[in-house]
Formats: structure tokens, sequence, C-alpha cells
């Protein structure tokens, strides 16, 4: 079940997605403040909507006609946004049906928050790349502008194939070479992995604005099982699980879990931790609340 | 209450609730695992999960369950509701001259004892409605032995039962059935020494007065006398079991009998029973008897009711052996009297049946639960 329906991007798009570092290419666009700067091309006008900022609306225009309408720029450099999807098969593990009454995987869910953010870029006008990232089926969408590019992109997160495992950054070339500028990150994974927080490293070290997307679902958070036998997704070896073992199961995921919230923030990486039972809208907006100036990732 | 089973073999059957129990003993081997992502922070436990211990109660509970109603279903459990038995009953053979009314009286209230006319093909009437009394259908032992069967299958309370019968039953009170209520007898004369039916007879026609007389003398219908093969066919139809096959045959060779006189001018000097009983013998089933004519035995009326003695004993011998060929009969009718428990056996085992569908239910619902 994609979560990725019309009704969700409609929601989705009014949002802005604020840029936290100050990035090169970054001079120009919604943000407050920097939309009549240099070198900004007019593009069109565009209907106030309520939220629009109101240093925007064009008051010469509104004395004119009576109406209000807001002065949309066309950039001609962006900030692109790479939107980072682990689709190892670990990423399979699906939401408890019981609290969310349908059936879908980490995958899908992280799919529709990345579909999110590609639409809010999109329409901020920023260049929205795609990576899916896999040792077995890699995809890799460059970034680019246009409706047409973002429905490419929009349609190639609904259908999603899980399978193999995390790479190691050194293994993904293609995209190492297609993410040479500056650029806002966004990787969603289970963190679970140790490649994960190579890939954080990575992109920190390349100087982009980074954020971790962390999904874990209930059978994570709480292992609620009986005495069973546990296998992984990823060839782990199957291990039986009895109740006794979960108090240690439950300190050893916690004490990762910080460690790598401390090294995210000791590195300026983003770090939200999402449980796959809430909806995808309640993480956007919490992921953006985050970013916003004074927000919790303003740390 | 009580509970019985009718094929008991099956109680190895119960041998099959191991099954269930291994299943689940070796069960986490091969149980199918969960897939769950979160492995590197479970804690190394390999020693835990090694020892092999039952999986599921619950589930193990059901199967077992449900093996236990097949295997009880197999057993065909039969629930007996032991009535008690305080009834007395007086069976009075119709051929004994019927009670009085004072009698009748006496029985019915003195001893709570009901007295029933025993009457033929099973069916029982109360005293009062007495059906008729005629020796013909009254004498079929056989059908007598059957109702014995029948009263014990109908009648779950009837304790003890006097039978009241003539002589000429008496004979199959010796070979009485096993019956769940005790039977004790009474032999009663009968106020006309008849045979249970009459004797068919057919010969000459000037042997006609002959057994006329000896009518006469017994106070009923002892010889039936058949004049023409009218009268033969209307006789073996009455009674199918004798076939067109009269009981005695006079002069006749060509036709088969039970007893055959052979009308022959032989000069008889026999004064005594002994000399009689040598002067015939045995061809087969069939007695020879060797008569004189019918003149000389008007003449001699002794001999004529010697003669006619031994024929009434051997034609009654051989109703005995008749009796005797049927108990074969008897015994295998008494395994197929339909026990009165039947219908809560059935209703039992299709209880236990339905259980165990619902039970079978219930765990693959709780089996498809827990994967």
């Amino acid at each position: 079940m994609t979560l990725i329906t019309t009704d969700f991007l409609a929601r989705m798009r009014r949002m802005n997605l604020p840029v936290r570092r100050t990035l090169p290419g970054f001079s120009h666009g919604p943000h407050r403040g920097q939309t009549r700067g240099a070198g900004l091309e007019f593009s069109e006008y565009r209907r106030y909507e309520p939220g629009d900022d109101l240093r925007r609306i064009d008051w010469k225009l509104a004395a004119r006609s009576d109406r209000y309408f807001v002065r949309e720029a066309e950039r001609d450099s962006q900030v692109p946004v790479w939107l980072l999807l682990d689709v190892s098969a670990s990423m399979q593990a699906e939401a408890d049906p019981a609290l969310t009454g349908s059936r879908y995987s980490k995958a899908e869910f992280g799919a529709a928050v990345l579909a999110a953010i590609a639409m809010m870029a999109a329409r901020q006008g920023d260049a929205v790349g795609l990576a899916l990232l896999s040792d077995s089926r890699p995809m890799l969408l460059p970034a680019r502008r246009g409706q047409r590019e973002l429905q490419r992109l929009i349609a190639t997160l609904s259908r999603l194939n899980c399978g193999g495992k995390l790479p190691l950054p050194t293994e993904a070339r293609a995209l190492a070479g297609l993410i040479r500028t500056r650029s806002v990150c966004l990787m969603v994974s289970d963190f679970i992995d140790d490649s994960s927080l190579v890939w954080l490293r990575w992109l920190a070290a390349g100087g982009h604005d980074v954020a971790a997307i962390a999904l874990d679902n209930r059978d994570e958070r709480e292992l609620p099982f009986a005495s069973t036998l546990l296998e992984g997704f990823e060839g782990e070896a199957r291990q039986p699980y009895s109740p006794a073992q979960r108090a240690a199961y439950l300190h050893n995921r916690e004490e990762q879990r910080a460690q790598w919230a401390r090294w995210c923030r000791h590195h300026q990486v983003q770090w939200q931790s999402c449980a796959i039972e809430s909806s995808p809208d309640e993480v956007v907006q919490s992921l953006l609340r985050a970013r916003a100036p004074g927000g919790a990732a303003w740390s | 209450m009580e509970l019985s089973f009718a094929s008991a073999a099956w109680a190895w059957g119960l041998l099959s609730l191991a099954l269930p129990i291994l299943i689940h003993f070796f069960a986490s081997r091969d149980q199918q695992p969960r897939r769950f992502a979160g492995m590197r922070f479970l804690p190394e436990g390999a020693e835990q999960g090694r020892a092999r211990r039952i999986s599921d109660w619950l589930l193990l509970l059901l199967r077992m369950l449900l093996l236990a109603c097949l295997v009880a279903a197999l057993m065909a459990p039969t629930l007996q509701t032991t009535r008690v038995r305080d009834q007395q009953w007086l069976l009075r053979h119709p051929a004994l001259p019927a009670l009085t009314s004072a009698e009748q009286a006496a029985l019915a209230s003195g001893t709570a004892t009901v007295a029933y006319w025993l009457c033929p093909h099973a069916v029982l009437q109360p005293l009062s409605a007495s059906c008729a009394a005629s020796p013909e259908t009254a004498a079929e032992n056989d059908r007598f032995l059957l109702d014995l069967y029948v009263l014990a299958a109908r009648e779950p309370a009837l304790a003890a039962l006097t039978l009241q019968v003539p002589p000429q039953l008496a004979s199959s009170l010796l070979r009485l059935p096993a019956l769940p209520f005790t039977v004790s007898a009474e032999v009663q004369p009968i106020a006309t020494p008849t045979s249970p039916l009459p004797w068919s007879v057919f010969g000459p026609a000037d042997y006609a007065p002959l057994f006329a007389a000896a009518n006469r003398a017994s106070a009923g219908e002892r010889w039936r006398w058949l004049q023409t093969e009218q009268d033969l066919a209307a006789a073996s139809t009455t009674d199918a079991s004798r076939g067109a096959m009269p009981d005695v045959v006079i002069g006749s060779d060509d036709r088969r009998a039970a007893v055959r006189w052979h009308d022959q001018p032989l000069p008889w000097q026999i004064s005594r029973y002994g000399e009689l009983e040598q002067a015939f013998h045995l061809e087969g089933e069939a007695l020879h008897l060797r008569v004189a004519n019918a003149a000389a035995l008007h003449a001699e009326p002794a001999r004529l009711a010697l003669l006619l003695q031994l024929t009434d004993s051997w034609l009654a011998r051989g109703q005995l052996r008749h009796h005797e060929d049927s108990r074969a009969l008897l015994t295998r009718l008494s395994a197929a009297v339909p026990a009165s428990t039947g219908e809560h056996e059935q209703a039992l085992r299709s209880l236990l049946l339905l259980a165990a569908v619902l039970l079978l239910v219930a765990e693959r619902g709780l089996a498809h639960a827990r994967r």
C-alpha cells in the first residue's frame, strides 16, 4: 500500500522546506528577506494565499487591481535537494496493522515523507534528486527541476522494490559524482546498520545540510513478542528469542540511538527519529518544525 | 448414567495424543521465524533458545482435545440411562382358559402385577382387550421367543416376568435367551389338549370318520381332514412354513409328508406299545406306520388310539426339531435386536464429531493467529 496519495501531496505542497545552513548556491528563494535580491528574475504573479509572507505581496499591483498577488521569482541558482532512501531488505519491516489499520513498510512510509519534501522543494524551485540505496537494486534520479521530473520522481517513490543491503558510500560512485554542489540531503533509513552512519558521515563531510530520518516500527521499539524465533531481513542468523532478553535489547537499542543522535548533534546533522505508526504528515511537520529557524535542529 | 464403549479397541487410538505433544516439543526447530529488523540489538542468548520446550500450551490443548474427540467418536460410546426395573408382568398364553374377573382384579390390585395376554407377532395387549385365543395363532413358539426379545427392548422397567404356558410350550422355555429380567414359568394344563395347529391329514376318504372320531375324543380340532387338493393348498397358505405338504399321508407313497400310513393288509398282532414301535421304521425324515385297513382300525379302537398317539408325538418331535433349527436364527436375532440406547449412541457420536469440527476450526484459527 502506497502512502503517496494525491490528497497527501496536495496537503504537503503548501509547506516550505527551510535550509538551515548557508550554502553557496543558495542566495534567493522563498525564504524570508531574500526574495528580492540581486539576480532575481521575475517569473510570474501568483494569487495570494493565506500563509504567504505578507512582505512578498506586490502592493503596487494590489493598489491597481484591488487583489493581492505575490511575486514569484525563478532563481537561476538553487539548492539541490537530494533525497536518499534506504531500500535495503530491512526497510520491508512493516508497521503494526493493529495501530495503523493498514499495512505498509518502512520504505513506503519513508517514500511518502520524501515525496512530500520533493513537492515542497519543487514548489520552491529547487532541483530534486533521488537515490534509492541498495546494493542489489540501486536507482538514481539526478537532481533536476521541472514538473515532469517531479512526477517521475514521485512515480519512482510510489513503486519501490526493496532488497539487498545498504551499500557503503564508496560503493555508490555514480551518486558521489552527482552530488557535487553542496545540497540539502535527506536520508531516510532505519539507521540500524553501521553503513548508514557511514553515509551520514560521508554526507556531513561533504558539507551538505544533512537530515537523518530514522524510521522504526513497534516491533523494534517494544519487542512485543512471546518466545519465538527471530530472523533478520538481511540474512542474519536466526536467533531464538525469549522475553527475558527484552530488557537487554531495549537497553542496547537505546544506547545505540543515543550515541548516534549525539554524533549527529555534534556534526550538525539533523536527527529525526520517527515511528512509522504515526502519519507521514506528522513526520513532515515535525521535521520542518525542527528545521525552522529556532527549531530543535538549530543547535 | 453409565458410559460404555462399543468398540473399545479404538482406545489404542488415544496413543495418538502423544503426537501433538511431540510436535509441540520439537516445533521450536522448524517454527516459522518472525522477521525482525533489530537483530543486532538482541543480546547473545544462544543457550536460552536451545532448550526444547512446549511452545504453545493452548494450541497443544486444542489439538489434543481434537484427537481425543475423534478417538472417542470412533469408540462408539453409549450412554445408558439405567432405569429401575420394578415392574412385574404376568404373561398368560391365550390357549389357557381365560382368567376370571376376580382373578384379574386380584392380579391388577394385589401385587401391582400387570397381566397380559401373549399374542402372536409381538403385539402385547392388555388383559381387558384380550385377543382371540385361537390355538392357531398362539402356537408359534419362535414368535413367542421373539416376543420376549421385543419385550426386553421395549420395556426397560420390566423386572420380573411370569409366564403361564400350556405344556406344549414348556419345551421352548428350556431354551430361553439371556434376558435383562427374570423369567419364571408356570406350566398350566390346557383345557383342550390340542396341538397348537391341527395336523393336516390327507388320504382316502374312508379314513375320514376315524379322524372325526379322534377329534371328538380330544374335544377340539386336533386333526384336520383334507379331502381334496384344494383343501391341501388352502391349508398350506395358512401355514407357509410347512409348505404344500400334509403332516400325515395315508396310502400314497408319492407325496411328501412327515408321517406315512401305509395301508397294508398286514395282520398285526400288537398288544403292547413296544411291539408297535418295532413295527414302524424311519425313512429320512418321514415316519412310516403300517396300518391295517380302515375297517380293521374301526374294529380296534385301542390300536387306533395308539397309532394316533404315535403320529401325534412324532409330529410334535418334528416341530421341536424345527425349533432347534431356528435356534441359530434366534441367536442372530438376539444380536440384531436394537438396543434401547441406540439413539443415545448416535447422538453422542455426532456430538463428539461436532465438537471435533469446532475444535478444528478453533485450532486452525489459533494457529493462523500465532503465525
